[in-house]
């Protein structure tokens, strides 16, 4: 049974003539490690936060397993994007007034779930952010931003894990770390992993790369 | 500590600039409700307190009875503390012919307790301090009995002798009786002993002490209660007067809550709005809408703590000072009230709950806001798009003939600004408010000004021309600003609409008529109330110019002469030289002529010199000099007829210049808080627009010109708010004046010029502040890192 579905998934912005989304139709298996590459104005992101439940289509359908997202109402959404899915963003978007350690365990938190000191010293080692566990944002480098928005993408075990550019903003030795650790997730603890890149390595290493057009998407580079 | 509380600590110590300035707005409408509860609960009590003044703080009087009930009653815990006195029957003194008491004449026994209520009624001497002297009531003194004198009193078959050492007023309210003798002894005689007490808890004092009265089987009907004094504090009973006093501070509230919320409301929109990024960005990662509406709420209410402590220290300090203030004014104008600072807990707990809950309302928008926030607006940094029509985009008149680029620019900006509306209603707002309460409490008290008149008033009936010895005996006495001396008699008038009216006529020296009044008889006219029969007023000269050119006088109505037609020159008695402020201006209208007219005259009125009246009018500064006048006054002529105006009107004035003074100092912070509002509005608008002017800047546009189109902006919204305001100022003070104080005959409303130019000084003060504050802005922002900033 696919983890993901989406069905005829259509976004017009009010602004824009042309659907930034048109037609499109997708399934991802448990377990794959994709990618959706394009140029820039294609659609990929739109795309990327409608199979988030980020924000909401003009017309079509998104579902994780049983559950239509958009049949949801915000607040079921709200608790849906902190259980079910994990974003990572290409400018990292962390909490400035927040800790490293803050700002892995805020969705968990957020859930009235606390995470155990095992725990979070086992995610701050395997992100390498041990030593940095009480710093501020602004007191990291790019690559340990990133990192600490991946930990945060991951501490409530998501069933998927969806990225936007996530190494956009690296040079090429934190961009194979990054990749590291989404390939950790999706190896080791069986997540989904939906990556958006313009970097051909980076696409390279999934098991399924699609291609978004002009708001359409195929399958293939 | 749940993390949203973290993250709204953590987020208001980053943004520390904010959160001071929304901790200062907070504060100053904290002040605003602490210092008005503490105030008010502060004016009651002095009030209170000042209404048992002449009972010796003694608030009930209970049933005269046994020594024995008084000691169990003395014990109750709802009173504090008591005095005591016994009636010792009636009594007879000697050389009683020449005193004007008629009914029987009782001996009092007192205890030492009462001697502060003893104090208030003494009229003259000192409290007795030896078993043999007493106190004799004024009216009982005679030119055998009097201060200094030994009298005999004979009760119950024994007569006793007692030195008198003081005399009391009989007219003084107190519980103990007034109108005999007096005597302190420590021991009361005899079964019939009057507890008097001051109460625990004043606010349910009627009910309380009838309950008391019953439970010990005295009859409630002999029960007396310092009703005014209860009134005050709403425990005499009094549903209306109470309902009244509770609307009052209600509506005082509803006023302060309006003007905090505005303001509270103000600041966390403000902070929203600056963080709708961090919203979205909380929403992408899965937090609901309702922990965000939470998050903004614990945020605010975080920041009340500091602010109602602060408001606490501020708004009682302040209440502080200005009470000393106040009681200086008081003590300066001899007003015999003292203003007490009062803190309990009651103002304090409810000022706390008051900022809490108008804090929870002020958020509940804003909260609602933020929970709005879409996660997307988060990802693309999306700033929401001002929602311009087609009206808004179209140049108007004032952008079509403006040609000063900047200006032009600056107009633009103000007709497309979306915060615009917010601030054009708290402008409005704050100037309709301060020109609104201020005109309507200026004319409001001039309802119940006492009409100017002069201080001390002494005529000298049936003791022919003494003029020039008032002036001699006046010169004697300083502090004398003005003084008229005239001679008087009273007319008729029986001609025209007026006929069966006294006129008073003013005799005064041929030099001053020529001087004052051209030589010609004046006729010294006021305006005054009428009313129609269905009802309308209105204010109209006493005595119709128009119609009344010419006026027959005669000598009251059984004259016996045909009277004299005179046309005299109308004057208005506001305007009439040595006469304005010295004689009553209401329903007194008077005819000013000289000697010689009126020996012309007094065949045909049927009077002679003998008739008139030699009358003395002089206003004082310092008013206390008014002892000293009436002194000289007395020691020269020893049967006139002298009116103390000071101290008459001392009591009432009292009262009227501490509810006034409370009044203005209201207002006062009232206007201030409305007035950092738009500061605060103002300043956080100039701090969110830093990133636009730095792209101005950018782009090439000098400092200088920027603060051009920032002025000029800024100019556009002060005075329109500054027009709208005074506006609706001058509405609601008519419609306050009107439903308020309409009914009363001297009300006559006076449109708030002074006002509205003051409410004007104040805005130009803040726009020139804005204007600094915006060139050292410009001056000192880091174009760059606001140009590449993407928050």
């Amino acid at each position: 049974m696919p983890i993901l579905t989406a069905t005829d998934l259509v976004k017009t912005y009010p602004e824009e003539e042309r659907p930034a989304l048109d037609h499109v139709n997708l399934t991802i298996e448990p377990g794959e490690f994709v990618t959706i590459v394009g140029p820039s104005g294609s659609g990929k992101s739109t795309l990327l936060h409608l199979l988030g439940g980020v924000d909401r289509p003009t017309s079509g359908q998104v579902q994780l397993y049983d559950t239509d997202l958009y049949q949801l109402n915000e607040t079921q959404l709200a608790i849906f994007r902190r259980r079910q899915v994990g974003l990572i963003y290409q400018f990292f978007n962390l909490i400035p007034s927040l800790t490293v350690a803050e700002n892995i365990t805020l969705p968990s938190e957020l859930d009235g779930k606390p995470v155990s000191e095992g725990q979070l010293a086992l995610m701050l080692d395997q992100l390498g952010l041990t030593a940095k566990r009480n710093a501020l944002p602004a007191q990291l480098s790019g690559g340990q931003q990133q990192r600490v928005a991946i930990g945060r993408a991951l501490i409530n075990e998501p069933a998927i894990v969806l990225a936007d550019e996530p190494t956009g903003n690296l040079d090429q030795h934190n961009s194979q770390e990054i990749m590291r650790l989404l390939h950790y997730a999706n190896v080791k603890q069986g997540q989904t992993v939906i990556v958006i890149t313009h970097d051909p390595q980076v696409a390279a290493q999934a098991q399924r790369v699609m291609t978004m057009t002009d708001g359409h998407l195929t399958e293939g580079r | 500590m749940s993390i949203l509380t973290k993250l709204g600590w953590r987020q208001l110590r980053v943004e520390r600039g904010r959160t001071l300035l929304t901790i200062a707005a907070m504060t100053l409408a904290a002040t605003l409700a602490v210092a008005t509860l503490v105030g008010l609960r502060s004016l009651q009590d002095s009030m209170y307190q000042y209404q048992l003044s002449s009972t010796g703080g003694m608030a009930v009087a209970f049933p005269a009875t046994a020594a024995q009930t008084v000691a169990k009653l003395s014990a109750s815990p709802l009173l504090t503390k008591t005095q005591q006195y016994a009636d010792e029957g009636t009594i007879k003194v000697d050389h009683t012919k020449t005193n004007d008491i008629t009914g029987a004449i009782h001996l009092t026994a007192v205890t030492p307790a009462t001697k502060p209520a003893l104090k208030s009624m003494l009229a003259s001497g000192r409290l007795p301090q030896a078993a043999d002297e007493v106190l004799l009531a004024d009216v009982l003194v005679t030119a055998q009995r009097k201060l200094g004198s030994t009298i005999q009193v004979k009760s119950a078959g024994h007569t006793h002798q007692y030195r008198v050492v003081g005399t009391t007023n009989v007219y003084a309210s107190s519980f103990i009786p007034t109108g005999g003798v007096l005597r302190i002894t420590p021991h009361l005689p005899g079964r019939r002993i009057t507890l008097l007490a001051a109460l625990k808890n004043p606010a349910t004092g009627k009910a309380d002490m009838v309950s008391l009265t019953k439970a010990h089987d005295l009859p409630v009907s002999q029960l007396r209660l310092a009703n005014q004094a209860l009134k005050v504090m709403w425990g005499a009973g009094d549903t209306k007067a109470r309902t009244t006093q509770i609307i009052i501070v209600l509506v005082m509230l509803a006023v302060i809550g309006a003007v905090a919320l505005i303001m509270i409301y103000t600041s966390i929109n403000l902070a929203v709005q600056a963080r709708r990024q961090r919203y979205g960005l909380l929403r992408t990662i899965g937090t609901t809408p309702q922990q965000i509406r939470l998050l903004v709420v614990q945020e605010s209410l975080l920041l009340v703590l500091p602010a109602l402590l602060l408001g606490g220290v501020i708004g009682i300090g302040g209440l502080a000072l200005a009470l000393q203030w106040m009681n200086r004014v008081l003590a300066g104008n001899e007003l015999p009230v003292i203003l007490y600072l009062h803190v309990d807990w009651l103002p304090l707990v409810g000022a706390a709950l008051f900022m809490v809950l108008v804090t929870l309302l002020a958020a509940a928008r804003p909260a609602r806001r933020a929970s709005r926030v879409t996660p997307i607006e988060a990802i693309r940094a999306l700033n929401p798009s001002p929602r311009l029509t087609a009206r808004k985009l179209r140049p108007t008149w004032l952008i079509r003939h403006l040609h000063q680029p900047m200006l032009k620019l600056g107009a633009i900006f103000d007709r497309r600004d979306t915060r615009r509306g917010t601030m054009l209603v708290l402008l409005t707002v704050t100037v309709a408010l301060f020109i609104g309460l201020t005109s309507f409490v200026g004319n409001f008290w001039r309802v119940f000004e006492s009409p100017a008149s002069a201080d001390v008033i002494a005529t000298l009936l049936g003791q022919g021309d003494q003029t020039k010895q008032l002036k001699r005996t006046l010169a004697k006495v300083t502090g004398i600003k003005r003084q008229l001396i005239v001679r008087t008699t009273s007319v008729m008038i029986k001609s025209g609409k007026e006929t069966g009216n006294d006129l008073t006529l003013y005799v005064v020296p041929e030099a001053q008529l020529a001087r004052d009044f051209g030589g010609q008889p004046t006729l010294l006219n006021t305006k005054v109330f009428y009313e129609t029969a269905k009802g309308r007023q209105y204010y109209a000269w006493q005595i119709n110019p128009k119609t009344n050119r010419r006026l027959h006088l005669v000598n009251g109505f059984e004259a016996k002469k045909a009277g004299q037609w005179i046309a005299p020159q109308y004057m208005a008695l506001s305007k009439a030289p040595g006469f304005k402020g010295m004689l009553y201006p209401d329903g007194l209208a008077g005819l000013v002529i000289s000697l010689t007219q009126f020996h012309q005259w007094a065949g045909k009125l049927g009077m002679k010199d003998a008739d008139l009246t030699s009358e003395v009018a002089v206003k004082l500064s310092p008013k206390s000099q008014h002892t000293a006048v009436i002194k000289a006054l007395r020691s020269q002529f020893g049967r006139a007829q002298i009116a103390d105006v000071v101290a008459d009107n001392q009591q009432s004035e009292a009262i009227i210049t501490v509810v006034r003074l409370t009044a203005w100092a209201f207002i006062a912070l009232l206007s201030l808080v409305c007035l950092a509002t738009v500061i605060n509005h103002t300043f956080a608008n100039l701090t969110a627009s830093r990133r636009s002017l730095a792209m101005l800047q950018s782009i090439g546009t000098t400092p200088k010109q920027v603060l051009t189109m920032q002025q000029g902006q800024y100019s556009l919204l002060l005075v329109q708010g500054w027009l709208l305001g005074s506006l609706l100022g001058i509405g609601l003070s008519a419609l306050l004046f009107r439903v308020m104080a309409g009914a009363y005959s001297n009300a006559h409303f006076v449109w708030p010029g002074v006002q509205i130019l003051v409410a004007l000084a104040a805005l130009m003060i803040v726009w020139l502040g804005f204007g600094f504050a915006t060139w050292r802005m410009l001056n000192h922002q880091n174009i760059d890192e606001l140009v590449r900033s993407s928050d």
